[in-house]
């Protein structure tokens, strides 16, 4: 190997990371491995997106499961009153949730809502959103959530029988790596130079000539269209969800932790923080004993805890930490 | 539904100086250090373990238990601080938020492993009501509840107004660098802000367990109120947050007269996000008592 050039650590790894998962369902059938990965893979999406606009743009949201609550109900509702295929429905989502986070962006940017404030206004709606779909139940079903009958295979209706689940598996995993790949590019690009300017100084961002108030847009509307769309799977993945699941605070906060545990300086951070806490989730749970039932979820909040206190740049930190000291141990060797 | 509304107005607003109490907490610690602490409603839910438990295992009535409820949530909002928040107090806010959300979790869970059930406190006094107008009859409990906040808001204005330590709080909102200047030790000020901050909640927690259900899911009704009501009464202004609670008991309570099973939390968040957008300084303007700080 040549090693005059810098390890391209992060490409390397990407190529290894996807290269194995793509492998995976041929490796084993096992529902529970795939249902385990399926999960994995779609809240390093949903961090991906949420870090589009939370992480690069410093626009906190508390609120994103507004959009992922659309992108359910939309798709559903769609499929379920005019039988629209769900992949269309995905999109149709995937636009309102973009729209409705213009409007959010476009009103509270425009009255300079900031930081906590913008926060709590994002947090706000999502709670609406479940309180309109709870009370709304002519159309929603009220709290009893809605149900996607599965009857036959049909990839063009996103209809999957039971035995060939691991399809889903290749479904998230696609959306996991184009929205990695966005994200990657979106860091090498002028937009995303933006995206940081605005985020670590936004007067001074607007003082040099960066039209903050059109990129703070930009990023809200593409990471609601993004989140939406795992909205949509999210709803045919389990075929059954409720407000409560999908608008409710601990759905915003869920897509929230992988960014931070894993890091949302790096592009593979949330997928890290992903595999740790869903797999530190599905773990625990099955290997504690039934009188520890429900232990691990203190765990989890324990983990999140130290990881802000002691490590606030997540664990990719250590992960570079650790390079950059192997690195120092054979200079050029 | 209009012979009602008397009533569900007074019951709103006796309400309201509880959720007040919680917020007074939240807005405290969010005026002096600018963390807005999501953990709140689980420690208001710890309160009402702690009154739980006191009452259930020693007989002690629940507005007796104030005092061990607010000496035990002082300890606990003591230890969150000094070895949790104040190690990173200079990272960025949504860093201090995002733990106390991982603490939130933490009891929470506690809570659901030990205790997965709900419980209720039933004192003697629990269906005694006191006539407080002609034709309006108000529950013992609630207005004891009611009493119990607002004095208890009253005694942090005058600790935070007439003492010495209260003006070192004061001044630590009003400007960090002056307060150092000066001679204030600022991480101690965090710790015995967010131990009073989170006491404040245990105290409410204390006060209402004859009111509702001893569960872990009622810090959830909690939180998000209390941070409507602070951002109403304006970031870091206690005496807002007071009367910001009442106005959302008040708004809660005739809401759910008005609409009739439909969602009465649609009108409190509304208000929040009208608030935010237009009065982000809050509804009120209550001279030199607290200097709302922004972020």
């Amino acid at each position: 190997m040549d090693t005059s050039k810098p390890f391209p650590f992060a490409k390397v790894a990407g190529a290894i990371l996807l290269a194995l998962l793509l492998m995976l369902p041929l490796i084993t059938k096992n529902h529970y491995v795939l249902h385990i990965a399926v999960q994995i893979l779609l809240l390093a999406y949903l961090g991906q997106s949420w870090n589009v606009m939370c992480g690069y743009t410093g626009q906190l949201s508390f609120g994103h499961a507004a959009f992922f609550g659309l992108g359910a109900y939309t798709s559903t509702l769609l499929l379920l009153n005019f039988g629209l295929s769900p992949w269309l429905g995905m999109i149709a989502g995937g636009l309102l949730a973009a729209l409705l986070g213009l409007a959010i962006g476009a009103v509270s940017f425009k009255y300079g809502a900031r930081g906590v404030y913008f926060a709590f206004i994002t947090m706000a709606v999502a709670e609406i959103m479940r309180l309109l779909a709870l009370s709304w139940s002519k159309l929603t079903n009220g709290a009893e959530g809605l149900l996607i009958p599965i009857a036959e295979q049909n990839l063009a209706m996103l209809s999957i029988t039971r035995e060939n689940r691991y399809i889903y598996y290749y479904i998230i995993l696609a959306l996991l790596a184009g929205c990695t790949l966005l994200t990657y590019k979106i860091r090498k690009m002028r937009f995303g130079y933006y995206l940081f300017a605005l985020r670590e100084n936004e007067d001074a961002a607007e003082m040099i000539g960066v039209n903050v108030f059109r990129y703070k847009l930009i990023a809200v509307s593409l990471s609601a269209f993004l989140t939406a769309l795992a909205g949509t799977f999210y709803a045919q993945y389990y075929h059954h969800f409720e407000a409560q699941d999908v608008f409710g605070v601990p759905a915003s906060f869920n897509m929230i932790f992988p960014v931070i545990i894993g890091g949302g300086n790096y592009t593979l951070g949330p997928i890290l923080g992903s595999i740790i806490l869903t797999f530190f989730e599905e773990v625990s749970r099955e290997i504690m004993p039934q009188t520890m039932h429900g232990f691990h979820r203190i765990l989890y909040g324990v983990i999140v805890v130290l990881v802000i206190v002691y490590l606030p740049n997540g664990l990719m930190e250590l992960i570079y930490r650790w390079k950059a000291k192997l690195q120092r141990k054979e200079p050029g060797a | 539904m209009l012979d009602l509304l008397p009533m569900s107005i007074v019951n709103g607003f006796l309400v309201g100086g509880v959720y007040g109490l919680t917020a007074v907490g939240l807005t405290l610690i969010f005026g002096v250090m600018g963390v807005a602490n999501f953990a709140q409603g689980a420690f208001v839910m710890v309160g009402m373990y702690v009154a739980y438990w006191l009452f259930a295992l020693l007989g002690i009535d629940p507005y007796l238990s104030i005092v061990p409820t607010f000496l035990a949530l002082y300890l606990l909002g003591w230890f969150v601080q000094k070895y949790l928040l104040n190690k990173i107090m200079d990272a960025p806010h949504y860093d201090q938020f995002l733990c106390t959300v991982g603490i939130m979790l933490i009891l929470q869970n506690l809570a659901v492993f030990l205790w997965p059930d709900y419980r209720q406190i039933n004192v003697s006094y629990q269906s005694m009501s006191l006539p407080v107008a002609p034709g309006i009859r108000v529950e013992v409990v609630r207005i004891l509840a009611f009493a119990v906040a607002v004095g208890m808001t009253a005694a942090l204005f005058f600790f935070l107004k007439l003492t010495r330590l209260g003006k070192a709080i004061r001044a630590t909102a009003q400007n960090k660098d002056g307060a150092i200047i000066v001679g204030v030790d600022i991480q101690q000020i965090y710790i015995v802000t967010f131990a009073i901050g989170s006491a404040c909640a245990g105290v409410a927690g204390a006060v209402v367990s004859p009111l509702f259900p001893v569960s872990n899911d009622i810090g959830d009704l909690f939180i998000l109120t209390a941070f409507c009501i602070v951002v109403l009464g304006g970031m870091g202004n206690a005496l807002g947050a007071l009367v910001g609670g009442m106005i959302i008991g008040v708004a809660e309570s005739v809401g759910t007269l008005a609409f009739p099973g439909g969602q009465k939390q649609l009108i409190t968040f509304t208000i929040l996000i009208v608030v935010l957008l237009f009065r982000p300084q809050g509804l009120f303007r209550f001279g030199g008592y607290w200097q709302a700080q922004r972020f």
